[in-house]
């Protein structure tokens, strides 16, 4: 048992990962009622723009902070260019279109996002840079706490640190909360709600590329076809906190994250996914608004 | 008098179905207006249309200027205040933020201030709710905070939608003093209501609707009195 606490570490890691990403999905779906599924592989490039970043500057040979920041301000800019590209060329025009078409315009979307890579970067998986040094900060028997795990929980605290202000103390982020519960009434109150849902995009897509870049860093492996199970599994944990709830996400991404790494630790590390679309399953069976979300009454 | 609103030829549509055919009517500074009918009648259809959330087509002139082609939100800007049947207040945000809400395009401050204390002047209980989540307010609470959420967006022209609906009488008879109140300050009011005969009391003029037409108009008083409206409207 004295190996908990490692896990507990690299649990809460990885659901910090996973939270970056499932606050994209679920703060479009409070804006659009949309599963965004091109949202995965807006993070997948997102990877990409760093990882082209870091070889022209030749990061690498200058891992620090300087590095990581400048990762993280490429990969950001990338994600946030595209959602809005996404949302203007792809999404805005069918606006007033039945749900069923949107969502099959963002699985397209995805698809041509996932095959443009390949054919661009090439289908063949890329060494992610090393950024910054992983040295071990706290080293006991029984816990190593290693550098990396630390950026990784810095930066997404920074990173949810800035989403809280935005969405509880700023016009932006309590006009988002008016759309999300109701479009029409946040037009009536003079919301010009295009403006906020291309800001929300903004927001969704720049937190997807902190992600990736941590996820390089911690994974090192990146390829076009990366953001599918991570992705995926990201969207399970939006959904296991409730879609539309932003604290909800963080909290259906963290026990994602433990639970994934406790169930490689003592089961079996091929049991991994078939966790994540268990407790899909699970979720949609016994609480399908999710741990924290409302059971929406539709008013006629 | 001077013209503040003049719809002409003015429809709305949900699809293919057309709920409001060919409206004429006038709205002068200064006014209240109310819309009376029964359900489907097109009252809300108007109201939503001339706020700019549902399609329609045709011309409406605010203060001569063509409003029908600006999106809703500018139509907020320019004066036209809609205050939506069932409130529409978010009620996971305090009543605070609600109100708020309806003043993020305001510039000016001392103005809005202004506006605030004449909100908790004619609801002091507002005042008293302020950090409270508006999902946990009364029915008439939440209309009191609805309307001074509109009074806070500056209307021009301030779009009233069954202000009275669910309402205990005593809450009802203090929204439609209000209503006066407001109007005696000068707010120009177009109120839609179910309520017909308290409508008409505190209307100078009325348009009755039936099947997404006007079928009367008058002042409020002979439309009392006129034994149609009575009759199926009034319930005499």
């Amino acid at each position: 048992m004295q190996d908990v606490l490692q896990h507990l570490i690299n649990g809460l890691s990885l659901g910090s990962i996973y939270a970056l990403i499932a606050l994209g999905y679920t703060m479009v779906y409070g804006v659009l009622q949309l599963i965004n599924f091109a949202h995965a592989d807006i993070y997948m490039m997102g990877a990409f723009s760093s990882f082209y970043l870091s070889r022209w500057l030749n990061l690498e040979a200058h891992p620090g902070m300087g590095s990581l920041v400048l990762a993280l301000v490429a990969s950001m800019a990338t994600c946030a260019v595209l959602g809005v590209t996404i949302e203007r060329l792809a999404y805005r025009p069918l606006r007033n279109a039945p749900k069923l078409n949107i969502l099959i315009t963002a699985i397209g979307v995805s698809l041509f996002l996932e095959f443009t890579a390949q054919v661009v970067f090439g289908a063949d998986p890329k060494v992610f840079p090393t950024l910054i040094n992983d040295v071990a900060l706290i080293e006991t028997p029984f816990v190593i706490l290693k550098s990396l795990d630390v950026t990784v929980f810095v930066v997404t605290l920074l990173a949810l640190g800035v989403l809280h202000y935005l969405v509880y103390h700023t016009r932006f982020g309590k006009s988002m909360r008016a759309i999300s519960h109701s479009l029409t009434t946040a037009n009536l109150l003079g919301i010009n709600s295009n403006k906020v849902i291309v800001i929300t995009f903004i927001v969704g897509s720049a937190l997807a590329g902190v992600g990736s870049v941590l996820v390089g860093l911690k994974y090192p492996k990146i390829d076009p076809l990366m953001g599918i199970m991570i992705g995926l599994k990201a969207f399970i944990a939006a959904v296991l906190g409730g879609i539309g709830n932003m604290t909800g996400a963080v909290i259906g991404a963290l026990l994602m994250g433990l639970s994934e790494e406790f169930v490689v630790a003592y089961l079996s590390s091929t049991l991994r996914d078939a966790l994540a679309f268990g407790l899909l399953i699970g979720i949609l069976i016994w609480k399908p608004s999710g741990l924290l979300g409302q059971n929406s009454i539709e008013k006629v | 008098m001077s013209l503040l609103l003049k719809v002409s030829d003015f429809h709305v549509f949900y699809g293919s179905i057309e709920a409001v055919r060919g409206l004429n009517f006038e709205i002068n500074k200064g006014e209240i207006v109310s819309l009376i009918g029964t359900n489907g009648a097109g009252k809300s259809s108007t109201l939503r249309g001339l706020s700019g959330v549902v399609e329609t087509k045709g011309s409406a002139l605010l203060e001569g200027h063509e409003i029908l082609t600006l999106p809703s939100h500018k139509r907020v800007e320019q004066g036209i205040v809609h205050c939506p049947e069932g409130r529409g207040l978010f009620p996971h945000m305090t009543v605070k933020e609600n109100l708020e809400i309806g003043t993020f395009f305001r510039a000016d401050k001392t103005g809005l201030q202004k506006d605030y204390e004449l909100c908790f002047s004619l609801f002091p209980r507002v005042q008293e709710r302020l950090t409270q989540l508006a999902g946990t307010l009364s029915g008439g609470e939440q209309q009191m905070v609805a309307i001074c959420r509109a009074i806070l967006s500056q209307p021009k022209i301030l779009f009233l939608d069954e202000p009275s609906l669910g309402l205990a009488p005593l809450i009802v008879s203090q929204i439609f003093s209000v209503i006066t109140t407001l109007n005696e300050r000068g707010s120009t009011i177009l109120l839609v209501e179910q309520n017909a005969r308290q409508a008409l009391k505190i209307s100078h003029r009325a348009y009755v609707l039936e099947t997404g037409e006007i079928i009367y108009q008058g002042t409020g008083q002979e439309l009392l009195e006129k034994s149609e409206i009575q009759k199926s409207y009034l319930g005499i």
